[in-house]
């Protein structure tokens, strides 16, 4: 579903040439649940931004749904990201001065649904995520598991094929963090690909594998029930 | 989708009513602003552009070179010529000439008198041309009777009850029994004719025909005519006229023809004996200048909100492009955001406009009509109005807030947009710079107002009263007149004469008597009673004064202007035989360069002449005090020998600060279109600072917890002001003096730029914009530094 063949990011400024990601490669296939770990400063948000096509790579290739996709428009990227991935952030990006449904509804308004399938589909995933009786609020009205939970909703409102959640967990506490978690779980398991960047070894151990950077590169990939298990025995 | 954009719109505003509040608050009132002004340029536009034939019709205007003086121009031309042009100019289709004869005659019809101005006679071509509805009567034979008569329908209203009740009934004018064969509709408020009736031109005596250019002569030529050929022929046939008439023999004048276009008379005539008072070109590009400045400063308000917003919204801009946004797409969203701003400004607009209107045509005697807007150049004008404002404030800000970087915004880093902010700078000092050269504009032109008024015209002013365009019985029973007025105890003398402030006088060629008459000198020429000049307290610097009464004196001897003395080069000028056009007589005496006409032009060279009867206009000297009971007394001798004359009396002061109406508009306009700017501007200010404020907090915090004083912060925060004032006041203050330079170009008499009022408007910008900045300064100082920095 998702294959990097020796992918680059360069940052450049007048002074300075910071490589970000360096010949990064790997493969995700479809259905999988990867979690991106690494020190901060390591790539991980780089890397995610690129897998979300929020960003081009200064060098390697990115395929996307067996599309080469690296060198694709602004517009092309648009395209493709509106219809297969939804992103969940640490900071729910949320917009204030919309309502829960109309938060969650923007996706489709952006692929073109008529005012009755987004209602149907809206609602849908507000109910299925147990949000439903705070449609009407803003969220600013909500708790942070709740702000978060809206934005999963609107991550897959439009029944991507991949979720990017870049921190999903980081602004909320263990429970909401785990009732977050339980949910991406779900989804997951129900066939939807995840790919989490995230600081947390709690969060991580929902993930099947683990790829790690360090300044820029793949450490290691690990299976995460063997990290898991390797870090029990320890 | 659209209902979206309006429902997140609607959504910003409230969560940001103040600032949601300065853009359409300012947006409305720089449309509305705008729009009165176009609804005085259209109006100044739509003169003369109604007739039917309004492409077809041309006036005659006749330059006239006289002895050595300067080329005269009028708006009128000889009797013949239109014969001559219909008979030999094949391009003309048709022409009409009319004059007017009577001066404020009373009409009568029965027991019922008044006096009506402007009488014309015309050719009975004159309904052909200019396509006047008839409520009654015939249009094609109305004028072929020399007895005939035309009425306006309020003209024949002020006779009969009912104005149809005036056709075919015999009024007198002047005791002459004319024949009513027409009631037509009033003219209307949008053109250059004026008149209350019209009369057949068979009906007026030769002796109007024979010479001069008494005559209005308009053409209406065929369709694909060349207006320039025909100037050609006229000029042809005039000075064949002028060659052939055994009264111009010896004169030796040249003339000139020329074609006006009807629809540019108002505007670009500007000529001595118009029918009434022209518009001015240069006033209707003053205003036009100010119409696009102030919905600069408008557009420019919204721009700088919009996009200094966009650090507040850059998180929105993101978020919406991560869930599938296309660039275009939100291009679209700012864009119909600007539609639905400018949709509702616009609304606010028209009403403000409907106010504006009301004051402005109240309280400077302007014609504003609202209406206009709704006609169909309006219309049109309005709409793309509409589309120019929707584009230009939403276009930057489309194209800015589409490309602010998503990574960043979704990520919680704030945009702080630094190329954005040096084109809101320059903004900021565009709109300063407006508002510099708006105030300083207004400086210099009240200055020279009152320049204008406080200068000393050479005479006095003040306590003389004028009895303006008195009736042809009062003008005849002069000397009894006079006698009864001087009894009355108020009055301290009584002169008559042909003199108006803001009139017309005659113009003609003074010449030494004998001597070719090359070596004359173009003069304006007046009748005066002998005592007028002492009246008036006009000095004479050499010789005396007419003598009363004195049988040598009148109609004979020559008072001349010293500005008419010097273009004769005379050396010993005192008793020198002077000619004009027959009368012949000495030269008596010689007056200071008194300003008998407004400071627009220098002093004329300039004839006086003594009668003893026949005045169209009395001056009284008269004693300070209640003007009613006075007004009362002199009326009531005025109607013990004509009761139908409907007095016209004011103060000559009053006569001469109309002459300045125009710039006094001017002016006024100017100063509420200054304020506006203004408001406009530091409504921007306002916004702007208030953002800035917040935006700023953290920094605030910072430099309050290591001990920045209110002073330093003020100082922080008014730094950046202080330098775009100065760049402003850089750009504006040299336009400013070029324009108005020009503008005081219109004046023979004027005062010297002071480079020091620039400077005081940039200052009064300065200290306005400071004001508004400081006290946002004070706001974010009186809050606890703690909460400042756990803001981002």
């Amino acid at each position: 579903m998702i294959k990097t063949i020796e992918l680059t990011k360069v940052f450049r400024t007048e002074e300075v040439e910071t490589t970000a990601l360096n010949k990064v490669s790997f493969e995700i296939r479809e259905g999988e649940f990867v979690a991106i770990m690494g020190p901060s400063g390591c790539g991980k948000s780089t890397l995610l931004n690129i897998l979300g096509l929020l960003d081009n790579p200064t060098g390697g290739q990115y395929n996307f749904l067996d599309k080469e996709v690296s060198g694709y428009s602004e517009k092309q990227r648009a395209n493709l990201r509106k219809r297969n991935i939804g992103f969940v952030f640490q900071n729910f990006n949320l917009i204030d001065e919309l309502s829960v449904f109309e938060n969650v509804e923007l996706p489709l308004i952006y692929l073109g649904y008529s005012a009755s399938e987004r209602k149907k589909r809206v609602e849908e995933v507000l109910e299925q995520m147990q949000i439903m009786h705070r449609k009407n609020h803003f969220p600013l009205q909500l708790s942070g598991g709740q702000q978060q939970r809206v934005a999963v909703c609107r991550a897959v409102v439009a029944k991507p094929h991949i979720i990017l959640a870049d921190e999903p967990t980081g602004n909320l506490d263990s429970t909401h963090g785990d009732e977050v978690m339980n949910m991406l779980e779900t989804l997951n398991k129900n066939g939807t690909t995840i790919i989490m960047v995230t600081h947390s070894q709690r969060d991580a151990s929902y993930s099947q594998r683990i790829i790690r950077l360090f300044d820029g590169q793949i450490v290691t990939e690990d299976k995460t029930t063997e990290f898991v298990l390797t870090a029990a025995a320890q | 989708m659209l209902f979206h954009y309006i429902r997140n719109l609607f959504r910003n505003f409230q969560k940001q009513k103040a600032n949601a509040l300065i853009n359409i608050l300012g947006l409305a009132l720089g449309i509305g602003v705008t729009l009165l002004i176009w609804v005085f340029l259209l109006h100044e536009f739509s003169y003369d552009r109604f007739w039917e034939h309004h492409d077809r019709i041309y006036r005659i205007h006749t330059e006239i070179q006289l002895g050595r003086g300067k080329p005269l121009e009028v708006p009128t031309t000889f009797y013949p010529i239109s014969e001559l042009a219909m008979r030999e100019i094949p391009e003309i289709e048709n022409a009409v000439r009319f004059t007017s004869y009577y001066m404020n005659p009373a009409f009568s019809y029965e027991d019922r008198s008044v006096n009506l101005p402007g009488v014309i006679f015309s050719d009975s071509t004159f309904f052909d041309i200019y396509s006047i509805d008839f409520i009654a009567g015939n249009r094609h034979d109305a004028l072929s009777d020399p007895g005939s008569l035309v009425l306006t329908e309020s003209s024949a209203q002020l006779l009969f009850a009912d104005p149809l009740d005036a056709l075919y009934r015999v009024v007198q004018i002047q005791d002459e029994p004319f024949h009513v064969t027409g009631i037509i509709e009033d003219l209307p408020e949008n053109t250059h004719l004026s008149f209350s009736a019209l009369g057949s031109e068979a009906f007026l005596p030769e002796q109007v025909k024979v010479s001069g250019t008494n005559f209005y002569t308009y053409l209406l030529l065929h369709p694909d005519a060349d207006p320039s050929k025909v100037e050609e022929k006229l000029y042809e046939i005039s000075n064949r006229h002028i060659a052939e008439n055994p009264l111009y023999e010896g004169l030796l004048f040249e003339t000139e023809l020329s074609l006006m276009p009807v629809g540019d008379i108002h505007l670009r005539s500007g000529l001595m004996w118009e029918m009434r008072d022209n518009g001015s070109i240069r006033t209707v590009y003053l205003f036009g200048f100010l119409s696009v400045f102030i919905l600069f400063v408008a557009i420019i308000n919204y721009i700088n909100l919009a996009t200094a917003r966009s650090t507040l919204r850059s998180k929105e801009i993101g978020i919406r492009k991560v869930s599938g946004a296309h660039r275009a797409t939100l291009i679209k969203q700012v864009m119909t955001e600007s539609f639905i701003v400018s949709l509702i400004a616009f609304m606010l607009a028209f009403v403000l406009t409907e106010l504006l209107a009301g004051y402005f045509s109240h309280n400077f005697n302007l014609y504003l009509q609202s209406s206009l807007l709704f006609r169909l150049e309006g219309i049109f004008a309005i709409t793309g109005f509409f589309i120019l404002t929707v584009i230009l404030s939403g276009l930057y800000p489309a194209f800015y807030l589409s490309s602010i970087d998503t990574i960043k915004t979704i990520r919680g880093e704030p945009h702080r947009g630094r190329k954005g902010q040096i084109f809101r700078r320059a903004l900021v000092v565009f709109q300063f710079a407006i508002t510099i050269f708006v105030i300083s504009s207004l400086m210099v032109i009240t200055r020279q107002m009152h320049y204008v008024r406080d200068y000393d015209l050479g005479f006095d002013k003040e306590e003389v009263l004028v009895i303006r365009n008195v009736s042809s019985r009062l003008a005849q029973s002069y000397a009894s007149l006079k006698a009864e007025l001087e009894s009355h105890s108020r009055i301290k003398s009584v002169a008559g004469s042909t003199y108006m402030f803001d009139g017309n006088n005659r113009v003609d060629l003074v010449a030494e008597d004998g001597v070719s008459k090359e070596s004359g000198v173009t003069c304006e020429i007046i009748y005066v009673d002998y005592g007028f000049l002492d009246l008036m307290n006009i000095e004479i610097e050499e010789g005396r004064n007419f003598h009363a009464d004195s049988e040598m004196d009148i109609n004979s001897a020559f008072i001349l202007n010293r500005q008419a003395v010097d273009a004769l080069g005379f050396d010993e000028p005192l008793n020198k035989t002077l000619d004009l056009f027959g009368v012949t007589g000495p030269l008596i005496g010689i007056t200071t360069n008194f300003h008998f006409k407004s400071l627009h032009q220098t002093v004329e060279p300039m004839a006086m002449i003594y009668f003893s009867s026949g005045f169209p206009h009395l001056y009284l000297k008269v004693t300070p005090g209640d003007m009613v009971p006075l007004h009362h007394d002199i009326t009531a001798m005025l109607h013990s020998i004509d009761p139908s004359y409907v007095p016209d009396i004011e103060y000559l002061e009053q006569t001469i600060n109309m002459v300045y109406q125009q710039e006094n508009q001017t002016a006024g306009l100017l100063s509420a279109g200054a304020v506006l700017a203004f408001v406009i501007a530091l409504l921007g200010v306002y916004g702007l600072a208030a953002f800035s404020a917040e935006r700023r907090t953290k920094e605030t915090g910072i430099r309050i917890i290591l001990g920045a004083g209110l002073n330093q912060l003020l100082w922080t925060f008014n730094r950046e002001s202080v330098l775009l004032v100065i760049l402003a006041l850089l750009v504006a203050a040299p336009v400013s003096w070029v324009v108005m330079d020009q503008w005081l170009g219109s004046f023979a008499y004027r005062i010297v730029i002071n480079p020091l009022w620039f400077l005081l408007s940039g200052f009064i910008v300065l200290l306005m914009s400071s004001a508004i900045i400081s006290a946002q300064a004070w706001i974010v100082k009186r809050s606890n530094p703690v909460n400042s920095l756990r803001s981002e």
